[in-house]
């Protein structure tokens, strides 16, 4: 049921990339998900910098958290909080996304209200319960550090120490945060040892129950919005509804934008634990679980969601070469 | 004033015409095609990805894509390219206001439909994932259904299990022809669905709980799939009718039409820059043809002056000349007297000599006489006698007298007499000879005593005393005839400055002495009664005197200063009321080259 007008459109330059899909995309593996590319390598000047910014408490009001309080590593990027607190022990409003493969998503955010990574670095620098802080007093106080000043000029010859500069040297970091070579994207390029029996058959429940139909592509989500409680009310049952609830809605105000979040990747989503964004559910079978019940809309057995666990569980992949660990806890 | 007033004009006039010129040729400044390509190339490439995502979208409407990386990558590269556009077209157009103005508005109506049609796309992700879901789940909750439903069947009529697999085969059916079509589908099998969801409700009334859940759930998402599509046709047709390529196109061709508007306003401006130009040029001609005239008339006015100037050097010399002269006619009665009293001198010692000659020409007579006597035959003694004690009485007479001594006397006097006639001529020649031969041996002190020689009368006339100060000044370069005319003048003024019959003795001072290594200075002062303060600085000015018509030409002290200054010297005066004046020459000892006033020659 395709629109004729919109087919009338595009004309032959459909059919030409239909030919083109025929010998191109068909050799390839039609998995819906595929394997993370290798981590790019970009300016190492500029990584270096932002991995300094990234760990910088000048970058909060007080001095007292940075990026990498929140985005802690050995946390698979995020920080095991339900909510995360901010400067002064402010309590935030949302589950802290991880940072890991963030360059891969089409937005950033749970609303997607950041475009970029770059328009992303400035929000929990001005958010009064995030860092608190704000430009003027960043470059202020990034400015009176010389060897770090000089660094800028070094990278960014034209203007040294800026608002934009900072956001670059930030978000450059943060794309080379990818955590290729899981044990899932070892099988996904043909090494059917690399999962267990069970671990594949979690893969192809994966598929067969839908959980395909929005996690899907390199970054297993992120690629998309959706509507939490697409077959049921998921915030009634939850209760205590906030205006983080509203999701997308709060950057566009449109009604059909109600309750829209940010599809997350589902990458090392083992060491991401609590989920969603109001961090409600605190383990991977929970989460399975209200998925089924308000995204899918449909019961499944208990093995078959454990199956799915299992594979969830194949996910993690390395960071610099190193395999992500769950923190020792 | 006036020149002044003309000169602001013409400046004005100029900085017109540069303003003018300046105007046109920014408003025919090169129009940069080449970043007008680029801007092209922008909307080359978001055309391209704006149909690649089209394409793309349809891939993932009709499952071609696996997954909706395609879908989501393009919004990356849109916001980099209408970055770029942006950037782009504010650089080239941003000077072209208008332009840029209409420009702008239609790139923001650009903008404002790829925000919608992102917004649309985004809605289809999530309404072609729920679609697809259940889609791809009703088949398994069909199936689902049937097995609980035949497992139940044991207790139930046969009927009622026809029933419900006829109820869930027509449904089946309904959604196979429901996705099998392409577009809207029409109300009648809308309402044939909900007819057979009815009767498959309807049938499932004997059976258990478990299998009435399942049949919800899978008229819960036959209704999604219902739902959805709708949702699904809805956001196609909107899709359809953003005309993202549309407002593309509508920017590409605005950019085309202002460019060619541009290009043609920039010949309109071009050809008035030529016409200008032109303008200019002839106006620059003019301008030439003008400075060229003014230099013709300049050359001949400076020939002119040329001429005049050495006139005037010639007249200059002639008026030193004259001057002189003139001052020569005053002294020569002092001179005449002066040469008289040497010839008056001269004369009465002749005159004795005459009488003096007269006892010797007695005495060589007698002599005479003598030997003519003694000579003859016979002789005459007696007469010898006579004429010997004559002889012998006369040369005792001049003996005694010592007549030759007092010839001597007399000669030597009245050689001295000649002498100091001839000193005189002498002066007198030297000073009114017209040449202004340098000569590199002038005493200046010799100068000084052989100009009192001269001015000697009228020294006397005034009863001056000279008192001479001399303190070896060297030799120096320089014309004697015309320093000595300077000292004459500045003597003669000096003694005229000087009433003889005061009770104060009159004196007139000259002295010499080094200024420094290599100049001399000589000072002529007097006691006179001094140069009034206003008359004073204006006393080396031609025609300037205070003495009564006829006497002097006031040319006099202006002449001193000339002939000092092409010495490459220097004259000033001090003076004081019933003082006394003084005349200060530095010389340098090597004179400067002699300026044109002195080497003119006259011969």
């Amino acid at each position: 049921m395709i629109t004729t007008e919109y087919i009338s459109q595009l004309g032959c330059a459909f059919v030409c990339l239909i030919a083109i899909s025929a010998t191109t995309a068909f050799a390839q593996s039609n998995e819906p998900i595929q394997p993370l590319p290798p981590t790019p390598k970009l300016d190492p000047g500029k990584v270096a910098l932002g991995q300094r910014l990234f760990n910088d408490v000048r970058l909060s009001k007080n001095n007292t958290i940075s990026c990498a309080s929140c985005h802690i590593f050995t946390m698979g990027g995020s920080n095991g909080q339900a909510i995360a607190l901010g400067v002064n022990g402010a309590k935030g409003v949302v589950n802290t996304p991880t940072v890991f493969n963030s360059g891969l998503n089409f937005r950033q955010f749970w609303d997607g209200r950041a475009a970029s990574l770059e328009e992303q670095a400035a929000g929990p620098i001005n958010n009064p319960i995030e860092m608190a802080s704000n430009w003027p007093e960043v470059i202020g106080k990034l400015s009176k550090d010389l060897p770090l000043v000089a660094e800028f000029k070094k990278l960014y010859p034209s203007d040294g120490v800026n608002a934009k500069n900072i956001m670059d040297a930030l978000a450059t970091y943060q794309r080379t945060l990818t955590t290729p070579d899981s044990r899932f994207d070892k099988f996904l390029r043909g090494n059917a040892q690399a999962l267990t029996a069970d671990e594949q058959r979690g893969y192809q429940l994966f598929k067969s129950y839908g959980c395909v139909a929005c996690h899907q592509g390199v970054n297993i989500g992120g690629n998309m919005f959706q509507t939490f409680g697409v077959m049921g009310d998921y915030f009634a049952q939850r209760g205590n509804p906030t205006t983080a609830d509203l999701g997308r809605y709060n950057v566009t105000r449109k009604d059909s934008d109600k309750h829209v979040f940010k599809v997350p990747s589902l990458r090392n989503v083992a060491l991401t634990a609590p989920y969603f964004h109001d961090g409600s559910a605190g383990t991977l079978n929970d989460a399975v679980n209200v998925m089924f019940k308000y995204q899918l809309g449909r019961e499944g057995s208990a093995q078959d969601k454990d199956l799915i666990v299992k594979f969830l569980n194949t996910l993690t992949g390395e960071l610099n070469g190193k395999p992500l660990q769950p923190a020792a806890n | 004033m006036k020149s002044g007033t003309r000169t602001i004009a013409i400046a004005i006039f100029a900085a017109t015409l540069i303003v003018i010129l300046g105007v046109l040729v920014m408003k025919t400044r090169a129009f940069d095609i080449n970043a007008q390509n680029e801007i092209n190339n922008t909307l080359r490439d978001l055309r391209q990805l704006d149909s690649e995502w089209d394409v793309d979208v349809l891939r993932a409407k009709i499952g071609l894509s696996s997954n909706y990386d395609r879908v989501a990558s393009p919004l990356a590269r849109i916001t980099t390219l209408k970055d770029s556009l942006a950037a782009q077209s504010a650089a080239l157009w941003g000077d072209y206001s208008d332009s840029y103005a209409r420009l702008t508005s239609l790139t923001t109506a650009y903008s404002k439909l790829m925000d919608d049609k992102i917004s649309l796309i985004e809605q289809f992700k999530s309404q072609n994932a729920i679609l697809r879901n259940s889609s791809h789940y009703l088949p398994v909750a069909a199936s689902e259904l049937a097995v609980t439903v035949r497992s139940e069947d044991i207790l139930l009529r046969n009927s009622n299990r026809a029933e419900f697999e006829s109820a869930l085969n027509n449904l089946l059916t309904d959604l196979a022809e429901f996705e099998g079509v392409t577009g809207v589908a029409d109300a009648t099998l809308r309402d044939r669905i909900t007819t057979h969801s009815a009767d498959l409700v309807r049938s499932m009334e004997p059976f258990s709980q478990e299998a009435h859940m399942q049949a919800t759930t899978l008229l819960t998402h036959m209704q999604t799939l219902l739902k959805q599509q709708d949702i699904g046709e809805q956001l196609l047709t909107d899709l359809g009718k953003v005309d993202t390529l549309g407002a593309i196109n509508a920017l590409g061709n605005a950019y085309n039409q202002e460019q060619a508007g541009i290009l043609t306003e920039q010949q309109f401006w071009l050809r008035a820059l030529i016409i200008y130009s032109v303008i200019l040029l002839l106006l620059l001609t003019y301008a030439g043809w003008r400075i060229v005239r003014s230099i013709r008339l300049l050359n001949q006015s400076n020939t002119a002056l040329g001429k005049a100037y050495r006139d005037l050097q010639e007249s200059q010399v002639q008026l030193i000349q004259s001057e002189k002269m003139s001052g020569l006619g005053r002294m020569v009665a002092g001179v005449a007297h002066e040469i008289n009293t040497p010839l008056a001198y001269v004369s009465g010692t002749l005159s004795v000599l005459q009488d003096q000659l007269a006892p010797l020409g007695k005495l060589t007579t007698l002599v005479h006489d003598f030997i003519g006597l003694l000579r003859s035959k016979p002789q005459d003694k007696t007469a010898v006698n006579k004429t010997l004690l004559e002889i012998e009485a006369d040369a005792t007479a001049v003996t005694e007298q010592g007549v030759l001594t007092e010839i001597d006397t007399l000669l030597k006097d009245g050689m001295h007499g000649i002498d100091q006639i001839s000193e005189i001529v002498l002066n007198l020649k030297n000073f009114s000879r017209v040449d202004r031969v340098q000569v590199s041996n002038f005493s200046v002190e010799a100068g000084l005593d052989s100009t009192l020689v001269l001015a000697n009368n009228v020294l006397k006339t005034h009863d001056v005393a000279i008192h001479k100060n001399y303190g070896g000044a060297p030799t120096i370069n320089g014309s004697p005839s015309q320093i000595n005319q300077v000292f004459l003048n500045l003597i003669t003024n000096a003694a005229q400055a000087m009433p003889a019959d005061r009770e104060e003795q009159n004196v007139i001072t000259l002295s010499t002495s080094m200024e420094d290594h290599d100049t001399v200075r000589i000072e002529i002062e007097d006691n006179g009664a001094g140069i009034p303060k206003d008359v004073l600085p204006n006393v080396f000015d031609p025609f300037f005197t205070t003495k009564p018509i006829g006497e002097g030409t006031g040319m006099g002290l202006s002449i001193c200063f000339q002939i000092i200054e092409a010495h490459g010297g220097r004259i000033q005066v001090d003076s004081e009321q019933d003082v006394g004046t003084i005349f200060t020459i530095l010389l340098p000892i090597k004179a400067a080259q002699p300026t044109q006033a002195a080497v003119v020659s006259d011969d």
